[in-house]
């Protein structure tokens, strides 16, 4: 009987919208890490990943616009200018 | 020459001030997940050639330090090791937070570092001679012992089902299998993809199996993202442990702590396994295992004593013998060269000033790093109230930017991508996690020293019983499988 239980895995069937946009984006996200670059591409992630996660009555979207452009250029400058690490540059050039 | 090394380090206030800046810089790269002491090494070894041969020394010594014992802010907060070497703090100092008790378990763990820090550079300045010479003993099948226990976490950490734990941890020894094999370099299972012949780095299979997969579960639980609302008043006194309560685990203090030493002396093995043997160790000698893993203290002094000892430990075959333990030290090693002081036997003779300053720096490194963290606490613990709707995707792009820089290889970002998947794989068919981890981590160890071995003694199986000290540890592997079979067996008995 135990055997049996072990060999029945149910994976669940509730795959809820939001989840798949997650998973969605983070893939796009690490592909286009290279070709697009670090900044534009983490600009765009991080705003529609915030978006995602964010639930409806807490939705700023100019907090999260803000936030999601600030964050890649610090984390840019620190990197590439403060400790010498470079990150990739992409389409545009930064 | 004390007197000398005193006044270069202790009455220098530039190589104060360096000591300061390399332990929190350490502390920041410790703390952020897919960053590590040793990058942050790396990165200013540079800058340490052009300055005085003590204060660029007592730079990397302040990165260091700090490094390593970063790691346990974002081990706790986050339930992300910052560092490989945090890795058993999450298993209990996670589930701390989420009963609330996030700043006593940050503060344990910092005061804890401290001491296992303070034993291990003790341990260094005063009787490393001594100590260097059990590294002799110690050959591959030792290793290969040593690392065969070590895997029989897996079976504690299992959680219900045994049987799914060590499917993960297979799974981990099998992935570890990937790229070149050790000692005959044939290349394995890169179906030709270059980019795979170095294998999986772990910090990547790290942040991928913790990060990503936390974020998209989060995602899962997105109705209940607002759900923990109660904000824990953190009026922390001390360090969220009394004395006496801190000193009545003297016990699983001084296990670890020894743990971390002997690891960090051995050469080739690092912090992540320090934290797992320790964790695992001070399980098994414990009056009360079963409450391991739902958030007590134990588990964290036993993972954050032990990979600051580490430090001290490791620095014992680099300055008595040349021999760097790992990556940090091997760094270290070439910050030391630059400026003239080669390590061996005769080092004392010809730079102890230096070695004492080195010492010194330690001492002012350690107690920096205790200040620090436990000013910064207040703060970190203010982080755990950001949103973790803004939190996450940050520290996902901390993470993947941490992955990125640790080859420049953009393969590893990806990987990143798919082991979060994996992890999340892992999730739905209830399969643990952790010991993929330690099977991945612990598998090349493994594998690496029993073909070495063999090679030693012509393919001779015997040597793995008949050398003591690898005996002793195959033993008490299979005595711990023992025991936990009987457990397991014991529980479905009542269950039944």
């Amino acid at each position: 009987m135990k055997k049996q239980r072990l060999f029945y895995v149910k994976i669940q069937r509730k795959v809820e919208k939001w989840c798949a946009y997650i998973i969605l984006l983070l893939c796009i996200y690490v592909l286009a890490f290279q070709p697009v670059g670090f900044i534009l591409d983490t600009i765009v992630f991080l705003f529609l990943e915030m978006l995602v996660l964010t639930p409806k009555e807490k939705r700023n979207l100019p907090l999260l616009g803000i936030l999601s452009v600030a964050t890649p250029f610090i984390i840019y400058t620190l990197f590439v200018y403060a400790i010498n690490t470079p990150l990739p540059k992409g389409l545009f050039g930064f | 020459m004390v007197n000398e090394a005193i006044q270069m380090v202790l009455l220098n206030p530039v190589c104060l001030g360096l000591i300061l800046f390399g332990v929190v810089i350490g502390i920041i790269f410790g703390a952020v997940p897919g960053l590590s002491s040793t990058m942050a090494m790396i990165l200013f070894l540079p800058m340490s050639f052009g300055m005085e041969p003590m204060n660029g020394i007592s730079l990397l010594i302040g990165l260091y330090l700090g490094g390593i014992s970063g790691g346990l802010i974002s081990a706790i907060l986050l339930k992300i090791p910052g560092t490989a070497s945090s890795i058993a703090t999450v298993f209990d100092g996670g589930p701390m937070a989420d009963k609330g008790k996030a700043g006593e378990a940050l503060g344990v763990g910092i005061l804890t570092s401290f001491v296992g820090g303070l034993i291990s550079i003790f341990a260094l300045m005063f009787i490393s001679p001594y100590l260097a010479k059990v590294t002799l003993a110690f050959t591959a099948a030792e290793y290969f012992s040593i690392a065969v226990f070590a895997l029989t976490i897996i079976s504690s950490l299992s959680g219900n089902s045994l049987i799914n734990g060590i499917l993960a941890g297979l799974f981990g020894i099998a992935l570890s299998l990937v790229g070149i094999a050790p000692v005959d370099g044939a290349i394995r299972f890169a179906f030709g993809q270059s980019q795979l012949y170095g294998g999986f780095d772990s910090v990547v299979i790290l942040i991928g199996l913790y990060a990503v997969t936390d974020i998209i579960m989060t995602g899962f639980g997105r109705k209940n993202i607002l759900g923990t609302g109660t904000k824990y008043q953190y009026n922390l006194k001390g360090y969220g442990i009394g004395v006496k309560e801190y000193l009545s685990h003297w016990r699983n203090i001084i296990q670890s702590a020894l743990v971390g030493l002997g690891i960090g002396i051995l050469p080739g093995i690092g912090g992540s396994t320090a934290s797992l043997l320790s964790y695992t160790t001070a399980k098994s000698t414990s009056k009360y295992p079963e409450k391991f893993g739902t958030g007590i203290i134990d588990g964290v002094i036993a993972s954050e004593t032990s990979n600051n000892a580490v430090i001290g430990g490791s620095l014992i075959p680099l300055i008595t013998m040349g021999i760097p333990g790992n990556v940090a030290t091997a760094v270290f090693l070439g910050g030391l060269t630059i400026h003239g002081i080669s390590p061996g036997p005769l080092v004392f003779q010809k730079s102890g000033q230096y070695i004492y300053g080195i010492f010194i720096a330690l001492l002012v490194a350690n107690v920096f790093m205790i200040v620090c963290e436990r000013a910064g606490l207040r703060f970190f613990v203010k982080m755990l109230d950001i949103p973790k709707y803004i939190l996450l995707p940050i520290v996902m792009v901390c993470c993947v930017i941490g992955a990125y820089c640790s080859n420049f290889s953009i393969f590893d970002v990806w990987c990143v991508a798919i082991f979060g998947l994996i992890g999340l794989l892992f999730k739905v068919l209830k399969v643990p996690a952790t010991p993929m981890i330690i099977g991945f981590i612990l598998g090349s160890m493994t594998e690496e020293n029993m073909r070495q071995a063999l090679m030693q003694t012509g393919g001779e199986w015997s040597i793995f019983i008949t050398r003591p000290i690898s005996l002793i540890f195959l033993v008490i592997a299979v005595l711990s499988v023992a025991m936990t079979i009987r457990k397991q067996v014991a529980k479905r008995k009542v269950k039944a």
